[in-house]
């Protein structure tokens, strides 16, 4: 007979529990240019993970670099920096790296 | 029957590069069915069109799953992962990037097309709109309709000084994509 | 006599919609935005802008006031033309009620759209079923002229003296509302012709000016059955009112559209698929796909929801094997599909017969080919004696 799918969610309703996970959307794939952080500027002040509204600056324990999977390219971090460390490069220079993430 | 799929982010005018192709094909006397399908409507999302073109009605009204070709209106989208799910064999690539692309990057994939788009829509245009760009590349690499059928299409997009920019695009567009084949 | 062949232009089902009732020359349009409606505005709005739409267009700040506005334009004798869609169509809920137990001849373009519950912005049927008591006529259609033609059907069938009630034309949202097909827009002289009938008929009853005439007034005791008895009366004759119209529709545009419900391939089938809207379109395929194989299979589309088809589906269905019922929708209560649910209180009727119900397409899944192969396959099994299941949601069962 016919094999049912298990449910792949534990609630009655459309919950989001953010505890666990509100929703993974891959914002990543929006982005139409990625900051590149040269690291030789960057003095680690953090400013860019500050500013950087989904959060998705990591900390690289010298310098910072953003979340590709996450990263929209909306270029707040890039503006703020104070050492001018951050530059928004368009998506289409790194079209022949495959599907890095 | 032959099936194309776009690919595109919202603002860059896949949906209505889908649409002006249709009324390209409508003009030769094929018939047509397009619609996009998107998930959220902002700027930057991806946006995915689905055009179908036969010798008779065409009937089904389902995504489609098996293109014969695929028209990427952004280059960051060649790295997307389902970018060719489900290329028929023999299948073509129309793309938008500012370098060629070396290896194949499918197995199914057979001919491509590659026009820097963006650069050429700049430069007639004054945006980065690069949609009408590709249908003339589109129109080059396929040989499945005509540059004129394609030309006079957008006159019912656009007028004026847009009209003519845009057909500018389009017929270099179509003269200087370059054509790899695997 | 016949019409002239009219312009085609590759244009949207949301376009299609804002054209078909720009060509009836509609007085009053009060409609607000909401996905995947909004096109139908902002054509309307360009329509009007460019002269071509000598309407009142009111903009309104919500859609219970844009059904308010359109039922009042047409208790005061003129021509209403609104589109919504699932959360809007919620929302004018009470003023919907009204339109239809007024007898106010609106039409409505909705878009099919899940309704709230689970937020979705994303076609699916369940706006429709859940006001399939609300006493309008509903139509759904499966492609761009459908929709077109329906409109003009529509204000055909809604201001005819022995109907006198509001129209709602469905049809999906996303896989109709944003497709692009080549459509042949009737000439406006045309339509015109199309609807000069109903200048020949007895005037209905209107608020005039001076007149003490009410509309909207309570009905107390003995008279409120009677409106009711005469509602359900006027439904009745529906039926047959869209058949002739259809018929007529055909032999001036050359487009018919076989009224309540088209049978394709259906003569000699051992077992039928019923299903509407676009996958209706979809099935047309995977039916001829399997003919071709050698199944004896048909397709019933569902056009008129309500009323329900009753007597035309009972001679469709009557001696077939098995039927499967593919809905875009749930019925709550029932654990089936709507459309299923009716068909199933048609059994005196149609005699003992197996009849399966199909789950899909909701919230923009995609009611694909391999999805009907299996709906046909299933029912064949049943038809031959197989043990099946009654209920099958099928994107679950992947």
């Amino acid at each position: 007979m016919v094999i049912k799918r298990k449910f792949s969610s534990k609630y009655e309703a459309a919950w989001s529990d953010a505890d666990e996970l509100l929703l993974c959307l891959d914002t990543g794939s929006w982005r139409t240019k990625r900051p590149v952080v040269d690291k030789e500027k960057c003095n680690y002040c953090g400013l860019c993970a500050l500013y950087c509204p989904p959060q998705c600056m990591i900390n690289m324990k010298d310098y910072f670099t953003p979340n590709l999977n996450f990263c929209k390219g909306c270029g707040i971090c890039a503006k703020e920096c104070p050492r001018g460390a951050i530059t928004m490069v368009a998506e289409g220079e790194f079209a022949n790296e495959g599907t890095k993430r | 029957m032959k099936e194309i799929r776009f690919h595109g982010r919202g603002g860059q005018g896949a949906v209505l590069a889908a649409r002006m192709l249709a009324n390209a094909f409508v003009v030769e006397g094929k018939y047509v069915a397009s619609f996009p399908m998107y998930g959220f409507e902002r700027r930057g999302a991806p946006v995915v069109a689905f055009t179908r073109l036969d010798d008779k009605p065409v009937r089904e009204k389902t995504q489609i799953y098996n293109p014969d070709c695929l028209v990427v209106i952004d280059p960051g989208l060649v790295n997307l992962p389902t970018l060719f799910s489900g290329l028929k064999p023999e299948g073509i690539l129309i793309l938008n990037c500012p370098r060629l692309v070396e290896k194949q990057p499918n197995k199914n994939l057979k001919l491509a097309g590659v026009v820097n788009a963006t650069q050429i829509a700049v430069e007639e245009i004054g945006r980065d709109i690069p949609n009408t760009c590709l249908l003339g590349a589109f129109a080059a690499t396929t040989g499945w309709v005509d540059l004129k059928s394609v030309l006079s299409g957008l006159a019912d997009y656009f007028s004026g000084d847009l009209l003519r920019r845009n057909i500018r695009s389009t017929e270099r567009g179509f003269h200087e994509v370059k054509i790899i084949q695997w | 006599m016949k019409a002239r062949k009219g312009e085609v232009k590759v244009i949207t089902g949301n376009a299609a919609a804002a054209y078909g009732a720009m060509l009836c020359r509609p007085d009053v349009v009060a409609s607000y935005p909401i996905t995947p409606q909004t096109e139908v505005v902002e054509q309307l709005s360009r329509f009007h802008a460019d002269g071509i739409l000598d309407a009142e267009m009111v903009e309104v700040e919500g859609e219970n006031s844009a059904m308010n506005i359109v039922a009042a334009a047409t208790i005061a004798g003129g021509r209403a033309f609104t589109a919504t869609s699932s959360w809007g169509l919620v929302f004018m809920y009470d003023a919907l009620l009204q339109a239809a137990g007024f007898r106010a001849p609106v039409v409505m373009a909705n878009v099919n759209r899940e309704t709230p519950g689970i937020l979705a912005v994303s076609s699916g049927q369940q706006d429709m079923v859940s006001t399939r008591d609300s006493g309008w006529i509903q139509l759904v259609v499966e492609n761009c002229q459908e929709i077109l033609d329906s409109i003009i059907m529509a204000f055909r069938l809604a201001e005819d003296i022995e109907i006198q009630l509001p129209v709602m034309v469905n049809y999906d949202g996303f896989y109709l509302s944003y497709l692009a097909e080549a459509v042949e827009i009737p000439a406006r002289e045309d339509v015109d012709q199309f609807l000069a009938p109903l200048k020949l008929q007895p005037a209905r009853a209107k608020l005039d000016p001076g007149r003490p005439l009410g509309c909207g007034t309570h009905g107390i005791l003995v008279e409120f059955m009677e409106y009711r008895y005469k509602h359900c009366a006027a439904l009745e004759r529906t039926k047959q009112k869209l058949d002739e119209i259809d018929r007529e529709f055909g032999e001036f545009f050359g487009r018919s559209y076989s009224g309540q419900i088209e049978e394709y391939r259906t003569e000699d089938a051992e077992i039928v698929v019923l299903t509407s809207g676009s996958a209706a379109g979809t099935a047309r395929t995977v039916v001829d796909a399997k003919r071709a194989e050698g199944m004896k299979v048909g397709l019933i589309k569902l056009r008129m929801f309500r009323p329900f088809p009753r007597e035309r589906l009972t001679q469709a269905i009557k001696g077939k094997k098995a039927v499967g019922v593919v809905d875009r929708s749930v019925c709550f209560g029932w654990n089936c599909g709507p459309i299923y649910m009716e068909l199933k209180a048609l059994s005196p009727d149609i005699g003992s017969i197996t009849m399966m119900s199909f789950i899909d397409g909701l919230a923009n899944m995609d009611i694909a080919i391999p999805h009907i192969e299996r709906v046909v396959d299933d029912v064949y099994a049943a038809s031959q004696g197989k043990p099946y299941q009654e209920v099958t949601w099928i994107p679950l069962e992947e």
